[in-house]
């Protein structure tokens, strides 16, 4: 009897294996396609509605749905690493330069070129081909750059306004990182146990937004003075990089940053939503203001401290990694991502009605009785990401005329010398492991102004150099070199 | 004759070899089957080309691991650490197995659950814990033990001498419960014969340990010390990971061979250079194995493996 009862459980349970097998491959039907989406913040919760919105329109126009496969910007790197590395399906992926490059040394994207003649001619069109150049490696392209702001506004803070009010501090003055010290001591003094000052990025130091020199692609080997010049020199020796470091230890001494600034496991959008927080770094460009406010729920007031400047290899780009398993409908959906104003507005601001409602001059807000920290879906920070920008609807905090503000932006400001140059380090990897990990030894608490830069920098630089650090600035060098001699023709 | 010899044993074996099987087919899948890719330690991945149609690159992923001081260091602390987790671990679960026999049967129940219960406990949650004690903005030491002792705070983060001692501390407090219940259990199986004897004799407490437990004991001693020197190249990624919360300046302390080859292949992505690292790591570990069990063999033959 008790044989008779397990073969039955054993026989219930095979069957029931078998059904759920049938049941995926049923929906299976229309080909779907995982985007990977980086946030900044939390991850909404109507993600699923959106994302069935969505595809209603994707399955009549292209054929195909899309799983969004939604990652914070904290871990979001590691995440692509791994899957790119493992068997994962991934059909459209975003990537920075950082994971851009890492993906580019192990052939992990899909050249895309055919596809983007036969499927992206609306990517074509949307974006013109001299910024299309800046996906392209030795001509190939491997990435669609998004439609975004390419100047970025370095060393910008936004601070709460309510506290600047209340203690009556004017920061229509302010200009460089030491007017910035001046407003910090007033709010330390006052709120002695708020913290003043917050990386941005989880896993980042400040230094991300406090950039005045050209990285080409990584920070081994730059072009200083934003760019101006044609020789590639140590960043980690530089006047500018001693000089922010100087500012953060500065800074960390003075209780301005948290304590535990290098263990941090939350954005500083987040550490404002929760209230302890007084500013945090971030990139100026116009409707920043709307972009910070809609995460963090507070008002912000801005000031920028460093140039506007635009540097090479600096792009948010679409790609098909070579995992993907339906590399025509990827290139649709990328596609729609530069042409389709429906798909983009779902993808940044959720359902009309739902999660925002439109005002009568054409922005949109949040519908009555729902703000920034109820709503259930608001991708408002990362519209700059999405593809193209300018087919979004405007945010009625910001000017209605913002993107042509953004056009106007991307005009303004210093452009590196290097603009356009794809540094690839094929030829330098073991250097380049070498030094990456000498430098994630001292990243966080050299950048955050834990350790002392007086002491600790010089050591790093022996630890670079005994790894190879010179032999990649002249690898650098020479690419770059050659490119510069390209273009000269 | 001889023919229907073998098959009767293979019949008796049979449910054996049937019972063992998951285990067999888990390590097989789990072990052997991956053990293909390290071919790629060999090789410049290109994932266009796939693991088998990628070009050679000769020994090149290795240098990378000799190129800094990385290497030294990562083995150093692999097995540094594990061996004072051998050592303290093994003195403390055992004088812990031997407390536990001696108190009354209930009392022994609510102290063995009391111990095991860091070990159900996550690494994630125990590094939160850990993280509550050493925040060098709210942390329980630096605001209350220290400020109560009118020290200045310290930055336990960022100062790598203090973690070795941090990481045995956690590492002991996680495990000790559950590597003590085995000694427990072999110390509450004794014959109380002995025990008994000795008591007429007129043997105190300390002198029942010292020369009937502790002997006895000295077998599963054994065992479970060889089976820890069997992964002394590795390390618990949990215990090293999240503990230190990932801090850059602690690596030299707190970076192990896992470690490494983890954030090598997430921050670098360079999956031949991890593969490297990971050959490595198994290569020089089953060396260290066979010469442990060498000396194994040579102080007591029954409890060497090989």
């Amino acid at each position: 009897m008790k044989k008779k009862a397990l073969a039955m459980l054993m026989a219930i349970c095979t069957m029931a294996a078998g059904m759920s097998v049938n049941v995926s491959a049923e929906t299976g039907d229309t080909d779907k396609l995982v985007v990977a989406l980086r946030i900044t913040g939390t991850t909404p919760a109507d993600v699923s509605e959106v994302q069935d919105k969505m595809n209603e329109i994707l399955r009549d126009k292209i054929g195909a749905e899309v799983e969004l496969l939604i990652i914070p910007s904290g871990s979001y790197k590691q995440q692509m690493t791994l899957m790119l590395s493992g068997d994962e399906k991934l059909d459209v992926m975003g990537c920075n330069s950082g994971i851009y490059t890492t993906a580019l040394a192990s052939e992990a994207l899909k050249p895309l070129d055919d596809l983007l003649a036969e499927y992206g001619q609306g990517i074509v069109d949307a974006e013109g081909e001299a910024q299309l150049e800046q996906g392209q490696v030795d001509g190939v392209q491997y990435g669609i750059p998004v439609m975004c702001d390419t100047a970025v506004g370095y060393g910008t803070f936004g601070m709460r306004t309510d506290i600047l009010e209340k203690y009556n501090i004017d920061v229509s003055d302010v200009h460089s990182y030491d007017d910035m010290t001046e407003v910090f001591k007033i709010v330390h003094e006052n709120e002695p146990d708020m913290t003043v000052i917050a990386p941005t990025t989880v896993g980042y130091s400040p230094m991300q937004y406090c950039v005045e020199w050209d990285k080409l692609g990584d920070y081994f080997g730059v072009l200083e003075d934003h760019g101006q010049t044609t020789t590639v020199t140590n960043l980690f020796e530089s006047d500018a990089y001693r000089n922010y470091l100087d500012v953060m230890h500065n800074w960390y001494e003075s209780g301005y940053f948290s304590k535990d600034v290098t263990t941090a496991t939350e954005a500083g959008s987040s550490l404002m939503k929760g209230g302890n927080l007084f500013c945090y770094f971030n990139a100026n460009k116009p409707g920043i203001k709307t972009q910070e406010e809609n995460s963090c729920g507070l008002d912000l007031t801005f000031v920028q401290v460093l140039d506007t400047f635009t540097q090479t290899s600096n792009n948010w780009q679409w790609t098909i990694p070579e995992n993907c398993e339906y590399p025509e409908k990827a290139m649709q959906f990328i596609n729609e991502l530069y042409t389709d104003p429906d798909i983009i507005n779902l993808l940044c601001y959720g359902i009309d009605g739902e999660h925002y409602v439109e005002n009568e001059d054409g922005t949109i807000t949040y519908p009555e009785g729902v703000d920034a920290t109820t709503v259930g879906y608001n991708m408002a920070p990362n519209v700059w990401a999405v593809g193209n920008e300018f087919l979004a609807k405007v945010w009625d905090t910001n000017d209605p005329d913002v993107w042509e503000q953004t056009q106007e932006w991307n005009k303004s400001g210093i452009v590196s010398k290097a603009y356009g140059f794809f540094y690839d380090n094929i030829n330098v990897t073991t250097e380049m492991a070498a030094v990456q990990s000498v430098y994630d030894e001292y990243r966080m608490s050299l950048e955050c102004g834990v350790l002392d830069p007086e002491t600790a920098l010089p050591e790093m630089n022996e630890k670079m150099y005994a790894a190879g650090l010179q032999n990649i600035i002249d690898e650098k060098q020479a690419q770059l070199d050659k490119w510069l001699e390209s273009k000269g023709e | 004759m001889e023919k229907t010899k073998k098959k009767s044993k293979v019949r008796r074996y049979l449910p054996f070899y049937l019972m063992a099987l998951p285990g067999l087919v888990y390590l097989f899948i789990n072990n052997y089957m991956p053990m293909g890719g390290l071919i790629l330690a060999f090789k410049n991945y290109s994932a266009r080309k796939g693991i088998w149609g990628s070009n050679w690159a000769g020994l090149k992923n290795f240098k990378f691991l000799f190129a800094t001081q990385d290497a030294w260091t990562i083995t150093r602390n692999t097995l540094c650490y594990n061996i004072a987790f051998i050592i303290l671990g093994t003195i403390l679960s055992v004088t812990i197995a031997i407390l536990l026999s001696e108190v009354k049967a209930k009392a022994a129940k609510f102290y063995q659950s009391f111990i095991l219960l860091p070990h159900l406990i996550s690494w994630v949650i125990i590094s939160y814990l850990v993280f509550a004690f050493l925040s060098a903005e709210s942390g329980f030491i630096n605001n209350t033990i220290l400020a109560a002792l009118g020290k200045e705070g310290i930055n336990w983060y960022s100062e790598a001498k203090y973690w070795p001692v941090i990481i045995v501390l956690v590492y002991l407090w996680q495990s000790t419960g559950y590597t003590s219940i085995v000694y427990y259990a072999s110390v509450v199986g004794f014959d109380k014969g002995y025990y008994e004897a000795a008591e007429l004799e007129g043997a105190g407490p300390w002198q029942k340990i010292r020369y009937i437990t502790l002997p006895l004991l000295r077998p599963v001693i054994i065992t479970m010390v060889m089976l820890s020197v069997g992964r002394i190249f590795y390390s618990d990624f949990g215990l090293f990971y999240q503990i230190p919360m990932n801090s850059g300046t602690i690596y030299s302390t707190t970076n192990v061979i896992d470690t490494y080859v983890y954030r090598g292949l997430l921050q670098q992505g360079n999956i031949g250079m991890s593969a490297a690292a990971g050959l490595y790591q198994s290569v020089v570990g089953f060396i260290i194995v066979l010469i442990a069990n060498g000396i194994v063999r040579k102080i007591d033959k029954d409890s060497a493996f090989i």
